[in-house]
């Protein structure tokens, strides 16, 4: 008798709670900052977003990479104390939400994991990850503006620790494809969507 | 100018916009830059190289370093070690 009591007043409880929760886009519950001139979107409506500034701002090949292949091959940037540009570090593939893979500049060898994110921590949501197209952007444009900056603030790890090596080998494979397929074509011109 | 917030939810979402030739416009973005730089946000510029054509970004951490013709400044939460699992 007991039991079904129990049972019974913790459903209420859900109910209840469900009743009285502010209404919120599926799957995020987090404070509107007060700066922000609109509320949260539908997770689909920011994925799509963030996809069309990254296609906005990264050069037309790299966003065709993307589509193509669900990452970018790009190569580091960095500079010295008196501002002249230095030698890269590494070429690293950037997936979305996965570690940078760096790679060895000439051979491509994958050497490291650089596992970073870009967690959202002042808005108390329950989702703190950017959507993938920002994910990716934020990667792109750190490690083309500072590379070092970037790897500072990962934590690293051999090559192969949460990408399997045969994904990266078999990445590496398709991007030589591909890329083999796109230096015959002439370059189109730059992706800049109608937004921006 | 725009400034842009890479968040949560959102994609990009507007903090500000204005001329930054305009004194009181530009009183505006540089208090939302400053903003954004307080609440531990990294912020970059995308912008185009003469030489090559091809496009790069900066990374600013002052207004004043932000390019004269550039038309959007980004923010995003700045980079923490570690990476979900999620695929």
């Amino acid at each position: 008798m007991t039991v079904p009591i129990v049972i019974g007043a913790g459903l209420v409880a859900v109910a209840a709670r469900l009743l009285v929760r502010p209404r919120t886009v599926r799957g995020l519950r987090r404070q509107t900052p007060s700066w922000a001139r609109e509320a949260p979107v539908s997770r689909p409506e920011a994925e799509r977003r963030s996809l069309d500034l990254l296609r906005s701002v990264v050069n037309a090949d790299e966003w065709a990479m993307f589509e193509a292949l669900g990452f970018i091959c790009v190569t580091g940037r960095r500079f010295r104390a008196d501002g002249r540009e230095a030698i890269p570090r590494y070429r690293y593939l950037i997936y979305p939400h996965l570690p940078l893979v760096a790679l060895l500049p000439r051979s491509m060898a994958p050497v490291r994991e650089y596992c970073i994110q870009f967690p959202e921590t002042g808005l108390g949501g329950t989702d703190g990850l950017l959507p993938t197209g920002d994910d990716v952007l934020a990667k792109w444009m750190t490690v083309r503006a500072d590379e070092d900056r970037l790897l500072a603030f990962a934590n690293v790890c051999n090559a192969g620790c949460q990408i399997p090596l045969s994904q990266i080998e078999r990445d590496l494979r398709r991007l030589a494809r591909w890329r083999a397929l796109h230096a015959r074509q002439p370059d189109v011109a730059p992706a800049i969507s109608a937004r921006y | 100018m725009r400034l842009l917030r890479m968040m949560p939810g959102y994609g990009e979402t507007l903090i500000a916009e204005g001329d930054p030739a305009l004194d009181a416009e530009r009183e505006l973005l540089v208090r939302e830059f400053r903003r954004q730089l307080d609440e531990g946000m990294w912020a970059g510029v995308p912008v185009t190289d003469e030489r090559t054509g091809r496009r790069e970004a900066v990374l600013v951490t002052a207004f004043e370093q932000v390019p004269a013709e550039a038309e959007r400044v980004l923010f995003w939460p700045r980079a923490a070690g570690g990476a979900s699992a999620r695929a």
